[in-house]
């Protein structure tokens, strides 16, 4: 059975990364602005987005994320609620991680307090899922189909800003 | 429990460190240290970064981790990749300093983009093992 790291790390879908400038000059901003329209519509604290690596994730746009995260502009994928969006390819809940029998001994929830989590993926127009939209915050709370679509919508544009930084050239 | 569709309701309400500092001031069980925190693994006693490493369940990366990134990648090709990159390092796959697995990182980026990127994550966790014993570091120190 594949580990977690091989299943992030297949080439095919870290050939298709490849395609993408995550650095491009205006991303980060432009992502940045949608994760703060994020926390503002779901009153949460902090949203990102995310490129999941084959053993770590890069944060190309966020809000209200501090210290660590924010500096290394990434996490160990053991952090990362986003890996599992991926792994998925669908979108991902947990509406109280304190409940969640396998998410209550996860790392960003023992030592940074997330009690909340949801994230869509970002999807390629190959069909490769490169990362995820989220939102997270320290208490438990739950997600209404109306908000799950918002999420979506809001992904659906994070994907679309990565899609204009691909890399054409190497094509 | 009253379901209100459209009204996001808590489940429950959880007392623990809300993940972003929103006030500026730390939080019960914050640790980290902050943008800005120089990565000084090496001022870090040893004995204080194994226990960080212990505690965040983090082990710092080396050679090793990224021979085993290479193979969940390339598969059957790791080896010979590997063996390339020793080459181009002059190392011999042994080495255990935090200056043989720089070198080792630099060159990945070097190389065809797929590796490039196996090196950046492998950067990442590196930063992130950096940061977590510093900050722990600190906060033993100040307790």
């Amino acid at each position: 059975m594949s580990t977690v790291k091989e299943r992030l790390g297949r080439l095919d879908r870290m050939q298709e990364l490849t395609h993408y400038d995550f650095d491009a000059p205006g991303l980060k901003p432009a992502l940045d602005a949608l994760s703060c329209e994020a926390t503002e519509y779901f009153s949460m604290p902090a949203s990102l987005t995310s490129v999941v690596l084959d053993s770590a994730q890069i944060i190309a746009g966020c809000h209200g994320l501090r210290n660590w995260m924010q500096s290394v502009a990434g996490m160990p994928v053991e952090w990362s609620f986003c890996a599992d969006v991926v792994l998925a390819a669908e979108p991902f809940v947990v509406t109280d991680t304190s409940a969640d029998p396998i998410r209550r001994e996860h790392p960003a929830v023992t030592f940074e307090g997330v009690g909340a989590y949801a994230g869509v993926p970002l999807l390629t127009p190959s069909g490769h899922v490169l990362g995820a939209f989220c939102v997270m915050g320290g208490e438990a709370r739950t997600f209404t189909d109306t908000e799950l679509t918002h999420l979506r919508e809001l992904g659906d544009e994070a994907a679309r800003l990565m899609l204009a930084e691909r890399r054409l050239y190497l094509d | 429990m009253t379901a209100q569709p459209e009204t996001p309701q808590p489940v429950v309400t959880v007392p623990r460190p809300v993940l972003p500092d929103t006030t500026g001031k730390s939080g019960p069980g914050t640790v980290s240290p902050g943008r800005g925190t120089p990565m000084i693994s090496e001022s870090v006693p040893d004995d204080v970064e194994a226990e960080a490493a212990h505690r965040y369940g983090l082990a710092l990366p080396d050679l090793a981790e990224v021979r085993a990134a290479l193979s969940n990648v390339y598969g059957d090709k790791a080896d010979d990749l590997w063996a390339d990159l020793l080459r181009r390092c002059g190392l011999r796959g042994h080495e255990t300093s935090r200056d043989a697995l720089q070198k080792l990182l630099q060159t990945m980026k070097s190389q065809d983009p797929v590796m490039a990127l196996c090196a950046r994550a492998l950067s990442i966790r590196l930063d992130t093992y950096d940061h977590l014993t510093a900050a722990y570091h600190i906060v033993r120190s100040a307790s």
